[in-house]
């Protein structure tokens, strides 16, 4: 390396700490703001691999945000949130830049409250989708995995986001957004499982959220059509159909405790056939001490898969993921988890039995092998600012 | 530690425990900015503002909100009475909004001289201070 590249590389690096060291934690002022999130894990499975852990063990596993906005007018802002993620053994993490623009917008609000949102923006799905790898708004280290997967994770395009007042304390949060968005999941197959990414376009869809005169409860509906790509460059009659997802929320959250469950479905159409995925979870948790929660979860996928004719169609029974933790928050920025679970089905980094071969005459129908399962504990510290 | 030590500690620690409770007992005013033409607002109305859900009071002013820092007895008692939460619970519905996206929360001032300073300057802003502060040339906004 030249020595003027070393010195400028140098000047560069104690510029950006100047800057950072000179903002207090979580800083704020009229015009900027800074804000990170750090959740971090030890993990370790019983022995099948499951979401990057094995039976070595790792503490190759967090998730890192931070967030930078700039207030560029009265109605307008610009954020970016920069990603770093690890997830141990799983495919996932190979496949993850090590550092990612996962927002990146312009906000603009009218005078009438509508915000409108351009760029690269989280894209509102559901309870957590939003705030899906923020450690101290969590119960877990992560949220159900069978519902939110890797996907639909932000939107590339355009959002626009509105309140609604109905009266007596009835109101409506509706947002529309139009746009693009990668799609990436985690696939079982004979060698293990491996990460398949492809990119969603020309997607539209809207999250409603009705909120209740009961403080800390809302029923909110989710609803996208997309088209996946590439598709230009295949044959007309083999094109994938678009394809709508939806989802269906609850959330209650008191002071002493939450309920929450949410259901997601989508048909697909691939090489081997159609299929329908449906998933959906249940969460419950109670807090005996303010900064304590105790937290259940149960969680359950399942593809029913269309296989080529005359074959008969199969329910695949994905995954079900029985959950326990405790969570002591040493303040509300600050929290540590101790979880355990145990999942039963085919969804695991490892390679394991899945669908037997149909038989070759009739009534030619396929079987599934036994499911395999695993148990894997996670211990976790999340820290925001 | 000698024994005499731990009750001169315990003895300060239940001081500082009184003078924190006859702070929060001490309450706070809601103070906005002379051109905010409200004399009242209902605490739903307020918390919505403070909750930066609302820019509006329900008689049309438009307002821009500062809270009063976290360890603030003041900002405690203030929660409470507005918000009808915890401190905790409202820093977690902050999170919950930086981290979607959504918004940032108010700016902060550290002391009730900082708070009426910056709600003099502005026209809209509105913040709070303890019940015993001076707060000439500002409006102080009543809770209903």
């Amino acid at each position: 390396m030249s020595s003027p590249f070393r010195v400028r590389r140098a000047l560069v690096a104690l510029s950006a700490c100047s800057l950072i060291s000179a903002l207090p934690v979580g800083a704020q002022d009229d015009r900027f703001s800074f804000h990170g999130s750090i959740n971090s894990a030890y993990g370790k499975s019983d022995g099948l691999g499951v979401f990057g852990l094995d039976k070595d063990g790792t503490s190759d596993y967090r998730a890192v945000a931070l967030l930078f906005g700039y207030k560029t007018s009265e109605n307008g802002r610009v954020v970016t949130q920069l990603l770093h993620r690890r997830v141990g053994s799983s495919p996932l993490s190979a496949s993850e830049a090590p550092i990612g623009v996962v927002w990146a917008f312009y906000e603009h609000r009218l005078d009438n409250g509508v915000s409108l949102k351009f760029g690269r923006s989280p894209l509102p799905r559901g309870i957590f989708n939003e705030v899906r790898f923020i450690g101290t708004l969590l119960p877990f280290y992560r949220n159900g995995a069978a519902v939110y997967g890797e996907t639909l994770e932000y939107l590339d395009g355009i959002s626009a986001s509105r309140r609604f007042e109905l009266g007596q304390h009835w109101s409506i949060d509706g947002t529309t957004f139009a746009g693009g968005f990668d799609i990436r999941a985690v696939l079982p197959g004979e060698t293990g499982s491996q990460v398949i990414r492809l990119r969603a376009e020309n997607s539209g869809g809207a999250q409603v959220w009705l909120n209740t005169p009961i403080d800390g409860v809302r029923v909110g509906a989710f609803v996208n059509n997309y088209q996946t790509t590439p598709n230009r460059t295949i044959p007309e009659a083999s094109r994938q159909k678009r394809t709508t997802t939806t989802m269906y929320s609850l959330d209650a959250v008191r002071s002493r405790g939450f309920l929450r469950a949410e259901y997601s479905a989508f048909d697909g159409e691939g090489p081997s056939g159609k299929s329908h995925f449906d998933s959906w979870y249940t969460l419950v948790g109670v807090k005996p001490l303010e900064q304590v929660t105790l937290a259940a979860e149960y969680s359950k996928a399942n593809n029913r898969l269309n296989l080529p004719s005359p074959v008969e169609p199969i329910m695949l029974p994905i995954s079900e993921d029985i959950g326990l933790g405790v969570a002591y928050a040493v303040t509300p920025s600050l929290v540590v988890k101790l979880e355990g679970h145990r999942q039963e089905g085919y969804a695991f980094d490892t390679s394991v039995p899945t669908i037997r071969p149909p038989t070759s005459g009739p009534p030619f129908r396929a079987t599934l092998a036994p499911p395999s399962k695993a148990f894997y504990g996670l211990a976790s510290i999340a820290v925001a600012f | 530690m000698r024994f005499s030590q731990i009750v001169r500690a315990l003895v300060v620690s239940l001081l500082c425990l009184g003078t924190a409770e006859a702070l929060s007992a001490q309450g706070y005013k809601v103070i906005a900015h002379p051109s905010v033409a409200a004399d009242d607002a209902p605490a739903a109305a307020l918390s919505k503002v403070f909750l930066k859900q609302t820019k509006k009071l329900p008689d049309g002013s438009t307002v821009t909100p500062a809270d009063l820092s976290k360890d603030s007895p003041v900002r405690d008692a203030f929660t409470k009475g507005v918000h009808s939460r915890t401190i905790a619970a409202v820093e977690t519905y902050w999170q919950q909004q930086i981290f979607s996206g959504k918004e940032a929360p108010p700016s902060t001032k550290g002391s009730d001289a900082e708070m009426i300073a910056w709600v003099k300057a502005p026209p809209g802003a509105i913040g709070y201070v303890s019940s015993g502060a001076s707060t000439d040339g500002l409006k102080v906004i009543a809770v209903k």
